[in-house]
């Protein structure tokens, strides 16, 4: 099939206006390519952006999806001239509650309070608040409890393409 | 006492003896815990001349060490089963804490990497669309000649009636509350529903219906009042050949 446009340069015009990751099926069916071409294709423009030093973005595979963001060495200047939002960092009591749902989940907080030693409550809290992680079930059991998973915001929180991408889990998944 | 306390950086017990363990340069082991079980009960104590209120917790994990050394006093008590005895389960609790620290350390280091990355907001990608609209068509100002002021002013106008028929709307009941736009309900769509179908005659269809609805909660709002009307068989739904779905009054 002929096409009326260069693919390449599409493709780099909606990842440019990505306002969130985009899921490669999406930009298969705005091209009207077939997923071979699309791979193909996006690992060109990968190469092109991310090996680049000359260029200030690189395409990123997070949350299931592809997205453009700045690479880390401009942080400075664009703090300098967009004051972007300012995105908290986790405290270390919501980060070892949250580490401990992303190898382990679907948990229960009785869970996590077994493992930190200490009540999880708050930090649950300040987690689901934050939207990094949610209910996913309940444990069929007495009281049947909430079950905890992460978010694909937590996934872009850390810029992970998914939960196997998680730093070496030293064997947090297994039961201890 | 030659350590250092830092009350309040404790987020809990674990991470308390976790801390004495590696202050002291201890595996994680039964025997490093014996060692610092005397550190963490004058830890504990020094909480309490301090006034400070502690946490149930700190006293069940002080509890369980001084369990564990007293079992090791105990003559005999390890002979009874052949090979190593077991793990205390508090070891093993130890250890997984410690594998949890650790991967906290490298999501640290993943965050502080996505801190300096930044992306596109949706915000962006909607100024960017209506800049694209704009040159599609020429641009035409609905405001020509008007002053910014006369603006304000009738904005201003228009906010003060509307607070006032708010008001209006709302003075029976006590407090005030701003539920947004207003929406009618179920009953009231029913009642709407019947009358167009009196007033119709004949059939009019769903679309028709659902065109009219304002938002999206009054959408909702209109099909649950026709399923509860043909629950009450009061109007009857047919499907046209075009797949219209058209309402009629229902006999009675």
């Amino acid at each position: 099939m002929e096409q009326k446009y260069n693919i390449k340069a599409a493709l780099e015009a909606l990842l440019f206006l990505a306002p969130e990751p985009v899921k490669e099926k999406e930009l298969e069916e705005a091209l009207e390519i077939s997923s071979t071409k699309l791979q193909e294709t996006l690992k060109s423009l990968s190469r092109e952006y991310n090996e680049d030093p000359n260029r200030g973005l690189k395409i990123e595979n997070i949350a299931g999806g592809l997205i453009v963001s700045t690479k880390e060495d401009y942080a400075e200047p664009i703090k300098k001239l967009y004051q972007p939002k300012v995105q908290h960092r986790i405290t270390q009591a919501s980060l070892e509650t949250l580490a401990i749902i992303a190898y382990r989940q679907p948990i229960t907080r009785a869970k996590i309070e077994e493992i930190r030693g200490v009540k999880a409550e708050k930090a649950l809290f300040t987690l689901m608040k934050k939207g990094l992680i949610q209910e996913v079930g309940r444990l069929e059991q007495t009281g049947t409890p909430i079950l905890y998973g992460t978010t694909d915001l937590f996934l872009e929180h850390f810029g992970l393409s998914d939960i196997s991408q998680l730093p070496d889990p030293e064997g947090l998944m297994e039961e201890d | 006492m030659s350590y250092q306390v830092r009350l309040d950086s404790f987020e809990g017990p674990m991470d308390l003896l976790f801390h004495l363990i590696e202050e002291n340069q201890l595996d994680i082991n039964e025997i490093s815990l014996h060692k610092v079980a005397q550190q963490y009960l004058e830890y504990i104590e020094k909480m309490q001349e301090m006034d400070l209120d502690i946490a149930s917790e700190f006293i069940v994990l002080a509890a369980e060490l001084l369990q564990l050394k007293a079992r090791a006093l105990l003559p005999g008590h390890r002979k009874r089963k052949k090979g190593p005895p077991p793990e205390p389960d508090l070891v093993k609790r130890l250890l997984y804490y410690g594998k949890v620290r650790r991967t906290v350390k490298k999501l640290r280091t993943l965050e502080g990497q996505r801190i300096k990355m930044f992306q596109r907001g949706p915000d962006s990608l909607i100024h960017v669309l209506e800049t694209i609209e704009e040159e599609q068509s020429p641009p035409q100002d609905p405001l020509k000649g008007i002053e910014l002021k006369e603006l304000l002013k009738a904005y201003e106008n228009s906010r003060l009636k509307a607070q006032i028929s708010r008001r209006k709307k709302t003075e029976e009941k006590q407090e005030v509350y701003d539920f947004g736009e207003e929406i009618s309900t179920v009953d009231e769509k029913m009642e709407e529903i019947m009358q167009v179908c009196s007033k119709e005659s004949g059939n009019f269809s769903f679309k028709k219906l659902i065109d009219n609805c304002k938002n999206h909660q009054e959408k909702i709002v209109a099909f649950l009042a026709l399923l509860e009307l043909v629950k009450n068989s009061k109007i009857k739904i047919r499907q046209s050949k075009n797949h219209n779905i058209l309402i009629r009054k229902g006999e009675v």
